[in-house]
């Protein structure tokens, strides 16, 4: 099976609502009535349980949430692209990746290669790559410097080092696992009976956790206590910032986007089309207060790091229809609904624009 | 030679320090103030590219040169736009007669240096050169002289002649000029930044703006025709109070890997006032950020 | 997540060293014993050896042992690094050769980014 149609078959619903697919009722038939009421009781689609989610620590300036069950896990990434991994660069794989590794030692490895194996080893190339052209530039420099080497000949022996260099970069394109830097491991992966540890948990944005039990029935926590928990009550600048930015996550998600942390490209969320697997990001998200000015200096560098990025700058403005207080008191509530209707969000797109370059 | 910088200034305007004179350019690049031209001929506007003298300053730059005793300001009250106005009305008729004088001069040479070429390149042919009084030929000669001054051709001085008449008039008086000074430091920057970027060209950096890249200035560790630039440094914060903002850091950083720069930032390590430590030496703290390439 | 015999790390630094540990292949990293308060918490460093992968600071490539501040992105008014703050890290918390330290940044969704800082003006890398 191809990887396209094994990520669209395994990725195929965008949230964690899974649509009934039912028989054809024929009304005058009481046979189809039968098979399909047996077919809508089976294919509820209600979880089973909740997911439930652990909070670390408590009321703490900085707490983490946390999905530990692997089951758990897998359905949150499957059904939307929720969560980080804690030891992965996305998707939660470090205990597959661990037990592979662990096996190569006994049994010949797999063929499978992770994001993360498949990162190294390309960064890896790239070092021994640079390290070769500076030999042969430090070897080049001298020889200029004693000045035996005429330019002609400089010039050939560039071409000759560059075809060398071209020869070496192809002989080691194909994709090669990297042997671990070290042989010895560390103690606490390893539990008493010598099975390897889960230490990986999947992470959540306060807001997807808040989307994922006030927008749609999945954790087992109800959105006031999981605000009482990540905020503590003596910082009202933070409720509201959550509030702000869980607006506009709302906003993004119910248009059908799949939208992740966009910590590394200092910015705030970033949009994909499907998911990560399916194609890079097209959009990078700035969540503004609409009230809040920033200097124009800041816009040009975050443009450019986004623009470096081959991604377009969305300015998300929020604008409050009500006081900070009133939404405040919504949220110790728990009436969300309030406080989503009381905020309206407008979009800019910020691209740069160099009046030489534009012009085609 | 010190080098005479232009303050353009009055109430509720921008400062803007301009070099008008091209020679005194050249000596500020040997300096290592580059500046950037900003001048443009309003029927014929440029953006970017091609443009010619004023030469415009950063403040940090005209402060620096004033303080190490390499330039001396002129004031100008008012956009230079505004004054020349009021000059122009004020002396048309003079600048119009100067102006006129000096083209006709222009002429005068122009021709008599091209009859002269004339003459000698006959010469060389061996052609007898046609005396004045010959009249047959005078059809000839006339049209011989139509091309002639068809050819001659006006030149536009580099230096404007109205602006050094604006200098004159308007002269410099200290307590003016310091109060400018402060202005202009205050409008643009603070004092800080100016320890900075004092810091980094005691290092032997060539400091430029550095909007572009999101920081406040950027650093060539050399005459920048010959070197790209190493270095973003951002606003300078405070020693004690300013704690860094760690998604700036980070963004700062991710910019400077992808146009191959260090992201610095820097505190002095003093709370200075500003007039008395535009002497002493004050001690800037600077960190470089990178990339781990990890992670 | 605790440093073997290191008591009260805080969930930052656990953090950091999970990630170093298990994710990027790092060795000994451990929890210091000696910080500084810093309004009014205790700010100490980890030290731990890098992996080959990662490139050691130029002309010291003799020792592998590398200095990591961990910090949470949220921090501002909380854990308050200024550059006075840096300066002190580098003069009491690290050894007298030091000349950069890993800073790990803990963001809210679980991710670590990691950036080293130089002291003074770095000649940036070629590409």
């Amino acid at each position: 099976m191809s990887k396209r149609t094994a990520n669209a078959l395994r990725y195929k619903y965008p949230l964690p609502v899974h649509p009934l697919v039912l028989p054809e009722l024929i009304v005058h038939n009481p046979i189809s009535w039968a098979v399909w009421l047996y077919q809508y009781v089976r294919q509820c689609n209600a979880l089973a349980e909740r997911i439930s989610v652990t909070i670390t620590p408590e009321g703490n300036a900085f707490p983490h949430i946390e999905v530990r069950d692997p089951t758990d896990m897998m359905y949150l990434w499957d059904n939307g692209f929720f969560g980080t991994g804690q030891l992965s660069r996305s998707e939660p794989t470090w205990f597959e990746r661990k037990q592979l590794e662990l096996s190569k030692d006994t049994v010949g490895g797999g063929k499978q290669l992770s994001l993360e194996q498949i990162t190294r080893s390309r960064r890896q190339q790239r070092q021994e790559f640079k390290q070769q052209r500076e030999k042969v530039e430090a070897e080049l420099l001298a020889l200029r410097q004693q000045g035996v080497i005429t330019p002609e000949e400089e010039s050939k022996v560039l071409e000759r080092e560059r075809e060398k260099l071209r020869a070496y970069r192809e002989s080691h394109s194909s994709l090669k696992e990297l042997p671990g830097d070290d042989t010895s491991l560390p103690d606490d992966i390893f539990d008493d009976e010598g099975n390897l540890r889960r230490l990986e948990a999947l992470e959540l944005l306060p807001v997807e956790a808040l989307f994922l039990t006030y927008a749609l029935p999945i954790l087992d926590i109800s959105p006031k206590e999981l605000i009482d928990s990540i905020i503590s009550s003596d910082d009202p600048a933070a409720l509201d910032r959550l509030l702000m930015h869980y607006t506009a996550y709302h906003h993004y998600r119910s248009q059908g986007w799949c939208v992740r942390s966009g910590i590394k490209f200092g910015c705030d969320y970033i949009l994909y089309k499907r998911g990560p697997p399916f194609q890079h990001a097209e959009f990078c998200v700035q969540v503004l207060d609409s009230e809040d000015s920033k200097p124009y200096t800041w816009y040009a560098s975050t443009a450019r790091v986004c623009g470096g990025a081959s991604k377009t700058l969305i300015l998300c403005y929020v604008t409050r229809n009500s006081s900070p207080e009133q939404t405040r008191r919504w949220a110790a509530d728990g009436k969300l609904a309030d406080v989503l209707s009381s905020m309206s969000v407008g979009e800019v797109v910020y691209r740069r624009w160099v009046p030489g370059r534009n012009r085609d | 030679m010190s080098v005479c910088i232009t303050l353009v200034g009055g109430a509720g305007t921008i400062l803007a320090p301009l070099v008008f004179d091209v020679e005194a350019i050249k000596k500020l690049r040997t300096l290592g103030i580059c500046g950037i031209l900003t001048g443009t001929l309003p029927s014929a506007t440029q953006q970017n590219v091609f443009l010619s003298v004023p030469l415009r300053l950063m403040p940090e730059e005209a402060m620096w040169l004033y303080i190490n005793g390499h330039a001396h300001f002129k004031a100008l009250p008012g956009p230079t736009a505004t004054a020349v106005e009021r000059l122009l009305e004020e002396e048309s008729e003079e600048i119009c007669k100067a102006a006129e004088e000096r083209l006709q001069q222009s002429f005068k040479l122009q021709r008599e240096y091209k009859l002269e070429q004339h003459r000698k390149k006959l010469e060389q042919l061996g052609i007898n050169q046609p005396s004045k009084e010959d009249h047959p030929d005078s059809a000839r000669q006339s049209k011989e002289t139509k091309l002639m001054e068809a050819s001659l051709f006006i030149e536009t001085p580099t230096m404007s002649t109205i602006l050094t008449k604006i200098n004159d008039k308007f002269g410099d008086e200290q307590a003016k000029i310091d109060r400018l000074l402060c202005i202009l430091v205050a409008q643009f920057s603070n004092w800080d930044n100016y320890l900075l970027f004092q810091a980094l060209k005691n290092e032997g950096y060539v400091l430029s703006p550095g909007a572009r890249f999101g920081g406040k200035y950027i650093a060539y560790p050399g005459d920048p025709l010959r070197f790209h630039s190493h270095l973003v440094i951002r606003d300078a914060l405070h020693y004690k109070n300013e704690p860094l903002d760690f998604l700036e850091l980070a963004a700062g950083a991710r910019l400077g890997t992808t146009v191959k720069k260090l992201w610095v930032i820097g505190a002095p390590t003093r709370e200075s006032d500003a007039h008395d430590s535009a002497k002493t030496q004050d001690n800037v703290s600077f960190y470089s950020v990178e990339w781990a390439g990890f992670g | 997540m605790t440093a073997a015999g290191n008591q009260d790390v805080s969930a930052v630094e656990g953090a950091v060293r999970t990630n170093l540990v298990h994710l990027q292949g790092w060795r000994d990293v451990e929890v210091q014993r000696e910080g500084f308060m810093w309004h009014g918490r205790l700010l100490r460093l980890l030290c731990g050896r890098r992996p080959a992968s990662v490139a050691p600071p130029e002309g010291e490539a003799s020792s592998d042992i590398e200095y990591i501040l961990p910090v949470s992105l949220a921090q501002h008014s909380a854990e308050p690094v200024t550059i006075e703050c840096l300066d002190r890290i580098f003069a009491e918390l690290c050894g007298p050769d030091t000349s950069r330290i890993l800073l790990a940044i803990v963001s809210d969704d679980g991710t670590i980014v990691f950036y080293f800082l130089h002291k003074g003006i770095h000649k940036p890398k070629k590409n």
